[in-house]
C-alpha cells in the first residue's frame, strides 16, 4: 500500500513539477516502454532495443520521474497481462519470424512470440498514457494548481479559515 | 528529475498590484528546456571511455586464463614472453612472440610447439552481426615455425594426449585422413544439399499458388521457451541450407619457416608462404576462393600450389600443384604413399606438375611427372612381379621418363583411371633407348617390347604390374 502511495505521490509530483508538459509526455511515453519491452531478461541476456530506449531516456530531457514510475507501473501490468500479451504474440507470428531474420530484432526478443506481444502492448499503451500524462498535466496547472495556490495565499493572509488542513495537505501532496 | 524550465501555462497566484511590476522587473526570464541532457551525455561518454581503457586490464588476463586452460587441455603451454591483446570493441586481436611448449603431466618442457613472431586478426563486427557469421576482415601470421611430428605413442600433436578412441596412430596414412575427412565433409554437403532442395522444392511450389494464397513468409525453426513453455521462440532461417555458422577469412596471410611434417622425411617444411582470399569451407553461392602458397622442403624442392573454388558442394574448383625435384625415395615410407608403392623401393627424382579440376564431386584432371634417375630396388617381400618390373625398368638405366597420369573419381574418393604406364613402358622407354644404344637399338628395343608384349605373358604381366608404381584407389 506504502509503495502504490508512493507511487501516486510521485505520480502527483510530476504533474506538479517545473517539468514542462512535454518532458513529463515524453517521460511517460518512454517509461511505459521501458515497462514493456524487455531489457535483460536472466533467461536471454541483453535486449539491445530495450538499452537503446533506456540510452535515449537518459540523454533525451525528458521527465525522469515519469520515466520510472511508469517503467515500475508497467512492469507491473506487464507481469498481470502476460495472457493477453501473448495473445497478441501469437497473432503476430510473421512478424516474429521476419524478426528471426534481422539480428538487432532477434536479439531484441521481437521473434518471441511472447516478448513480442509485451513490445507491441507497450508501443499501443505509450503514446496513450503520454498523451494522458501531456493533457493532466496541463489541466492540473491551469486549473487546480492556481486554486490551490489561491486558496493557501488567502489562508496565510487570515481571509478564509474553513478547511483549511485539507489545503495544507493538498499542498504538501502535491509538492506545492 | 529533469532540468527545469518555465511551465508551458505556468501558474498564476494572484498578486499585490503594487508589487507586480517590481517583481516582474527581477525575475529574469526562464530558459527553455534544450531537448537533450547535455551534461548527463559527457558523463556517459566519460563512463564509457573509462570502461573501454580499463576492460582490456581485466578481459587480457582473462583471455589469457581460458586460452591456458584450453591449451594445457591440448598438452600445450604459452610461454610467459607471449604477449596477446584482444580489443572487443575494434574486433581486434593482436600477438607477439607466441610461442607454444609441450608439456609432460603438469610441467612445462623445453620442446617447441609451435611459435610466430606476430598474430593479427580482425573481425568484421557488422558484417559478422548481419550475417550471423564469424568473418575476418584479415588474419596475418609471420615468422610461424613449429612441429606436427607424432608423439611418443603415435598421437598427432593436435588434440588431446590421452586419446581414447582406440586409433593404432603409427599405421594411420594420410591418404586415409584424407578420405576420412573428404567423407564427413560429404555427408555434411549432402544434408546441406537436401536442405536447400527442400527449401527450392518449397519456393516453387509457392510460386505456383495464386498471389493471395501464397505464404507471405517462410517456415522458420522454432523452439519453445522453458520460462514461458507456451510462448514459441522462432530461430533464424537456415540460410542456403546451412545449420551453424561459419567462418570466412576475408585476406588470410601465412608466413614462417621450418615445420615438422608428422613423419619426418624430405618434405619437412623450411619455409613457406600462404596468401589466400574468402577463405570458407562452407562458402555461399557466387563465393570464389582462392589460396596460393609456395614451399621450401627439406629435401624435396619447392613446391608451389594454387588453388580456387566456387560454390559448395563439390562446386568448380581447381586445384594445381608442382614440385621440380620430388625425390623418390621420400615415398618409400608406407604411411606417406601407402604400402603398394613402397614396396618397389623406388630412387630417382620426378618433377611433378599435377592439375586438376572438378565440377560438383567429379574429378578430372592429371598428373603429369618427369621422372629422372628411376631406379627400383624392391624388398624381399615385395614378391616375384615386383622383382620383374624392377629388372625391366632398370634396364632403363634412370634416363628420363614421361609418366602421365589421368585423374578421375570424385573429390571424397579419387582414382587413377588410366595409368599410362603402357605407354610409359613403350615410350619413353624407346626414347630411352635410343639415347642409350642409337637407332640399332631403338629398333631393336622396340621389337622387343613388341614382341614379348604380344607372345610373352610374363612381360604383358609384368607390364599391367608397373601400373601399381602408383597407388589406385
Amino acid at each position: 500500500m506504502y509503495t502504490l502511495y508512493r507511487f501516486f505521490r510521485n505520480l502527483i509530483r510530476s504533474i506538479a513539477s517545473q517539468a514542462e508538459p512535454w518532458q513529463v509526455g515524453i517521460g511517460t511515453f518512454l517509461g511505459t516502454l521501458l515497462g514493456f519491452m524487455p531489457i535483460w531478461p536472466l533467461s536471454h541476456g541483453p535486449c539491445p532495443l530495450g538499452l537503446c530506449v533506456l540510452f535515449v531516456a537518459l540523454i533525451v530531457n525528458c521527465h525522469l520521474g515519469s520515466v520510472l514510475l511508469f517503467m515500475a507501473l508497467c512492469k507491473g501490468l506487464a507481469l498481470t497481462l502476460t495472457g493477453p500479451e501473448l495473445m497478441i504474440g501469437e497473432r503476430f507470428t510473421s512478424l516474429a519470424q521476419r524478426s528471426a531474420d534481422v539480428p538487432f530484432l532477434y536479439l531484441s526478443l521481437w521473434s518471441h512470440t511472447g516478448y513480442l506481444g509485451k513490445t507491441l502492448l507497450g508501443f499501443a499503451c505509450a503514446p496513450l498514457f503520454a498523451i494522458l500524462m501531456h493533457v493532466a498535466t496541463v489541466q492540473f496547472r491551469t486549473r487546480l494548481m492556481a486554486k490551490l495556490l489561491e486558496r493557501r495565499r488567502l489562508m496565510s493572509a487570515g481571509k478564509v479559515a474553513n478547511k483549511a488542513w485539507m489545503v495544507r495537505i493538498a499542498c504538501w501532496f502535491f509538492g506545492l | 528529475m529533469s532540468d527545469p524550465a518555465t511551465p508551458s501555462v505556468p501558474p498564476t497566484p494572484p498578486v499585490d498590484a503594487a508589487t507586480a511590476p517590481a517583481a516582474a522587473m527581477s525575475e529574469p526570464p526562464k530558459k527553455r528546456p534544450g531537448l537533450i541532457r547535455w551534461k548527463l551525455l559527457i558523463v556517459l561518454v566519460v563512463l564509457v571511455a573509462a570502461i573501454v581503457l580499463v576492460v582490456p586490464l581485466a578481459l587480457d588476463p582473462y583471455i589469457a586464463g581460458k586460452l591456458a586452460g584450453a591449451l594445457k587441455d591440448r598438452g600445450l603451454a604459452l610461454a610467459p614472453g607471449a604477449t596477446l591483446h584482444v580489443s572487443l570493441l575494434g574486433g581486434r586481436i593482436h600477438g607477439e612472440n607466441l610461442k607454444l611448449f609441450a608439456m609432460d603431466g603438469d610441467k612445462v618442457t623445453t620442446q617447441e610447439a609451435a611459435a610466430a613472431t606476430r598474430l593479427d586478426g580482425d573481425i568484421a563486427l557488422m558484417d559478422s552481426w548481419r550475417e550471423w557469421d564469424v568473418i575476418l576482415d584479415e588474419v596475418v601470421i609471420e615468422g610461424m615455425s613449429g612441429s606436427l611430428r607424432r608423439r611418443a605413442d603415435g598421437t598427432p600433436p593436435i588434440g588431446a594426449p590421452d586419446d581414447k578412441s582406440g586409433t593404432d596412430w603409427s599405421k594411420v596414412d594420410w591418404a586415409k585422413w584424407y578420405q576420412k575427412a573428404m567423407d564427413q565433409y560429404k555427408q555434411y554437403a549432402d544434408k546441406k544439399k537436401q536442405e536447400q532442395e527442400e527449401q527450392k522444392k518449397k519456393r516453387e511450389e509457392e510460386e505456383k499458388k495464386p498471389p493471395d494464397q501464397r505464404q507471405k513468409v517462410p517456415d522458420h525453426p522454432y523452439e519453445a521457451d522453458p520460462d514461458w513453455p507456451k510462448a514459441t521462440k522462432y530461430k533464424p532461417l537456415r540460410r542456403d541450407g546451412r545449420t551453424s555458422s561459419r567462418v570466412l577469412i576475408r585476406h588470410l596471410s601465412i608466413s614462417g619457416g621450418n615445420v615438422g611434417l608428422p613423419d619426418e622425411s624430405p618434405f619437412d617444411i623450411t619455409s613457406f608462404s600462404l596468401e589466400g582470399h574468402d577463405v570458407a569451407l562452407d562458402q555461399d553461392l557466387g563465393e570464389k576462393m582462392t589460396l596460393a602458397g609456395k614451399i621450401e622442403t627439406k629435401g624435396a624442392g619447392p613446391v608451389t600450389l594454387d588453388l580456387d573454388r566456387t560454390q559448395d558442394n563439390g562446386g568448380l574448383g581447381s586445384f594445381a600443384l608442382s614440385a621440380a625435384k620430388v625425390p623418390l625415395a621420400a615415398l618409400n615410407d608406407p604411411r606417406i604413399a601407402g604400402p603398394e608403392y613402397a614396396q618397389y623401393g623406388a630412387t630417382g627424382d620426378a618433377s611433378v606438375s599435377l592439375k586438376n579440376a572438378w565440377t560438383g564431386w567429379d574429378l578430372s584432371g592429371g598428373l603429369d611427372s618427369v621422372i629422372t634417375g628411376l631406379n627400383l630396388k624392391p624388398t624381399a617381400e615385395a614378391g616375384a612381379q615386383a622383382q620383374q618390373v624392377a629388372t625391366y625398368v632398370n634396364q632403363l638405366k634412370g634416363q628420363p621418363i614421361a609418366w602421365p597420369v589421368k585423374l578421375g573419381g570424385t573429390l571424397y574418393s579419387p582414382t587413377i583411371t588410366d595409368s599410362g604406364v603402357k605407354q610409359v613402358l613403350s615410350g619413353s622407354a624407346l626414347d630411352a633407348a635410343k639415347n642409350l644404344v642409337g637407332d640399332k637399338a631403338q629398333q631393336e628395343a622396340t621389337k622387343v617390347i613388341d614382341q614379348q608384349g604380344a607372345k610373352n605373358p610374363e612381360v604383358k604381366s609384368a607390364v599391367d604390374k608397373a601400373k601399381s608404381l602408383f597407388p589406385k584407389k
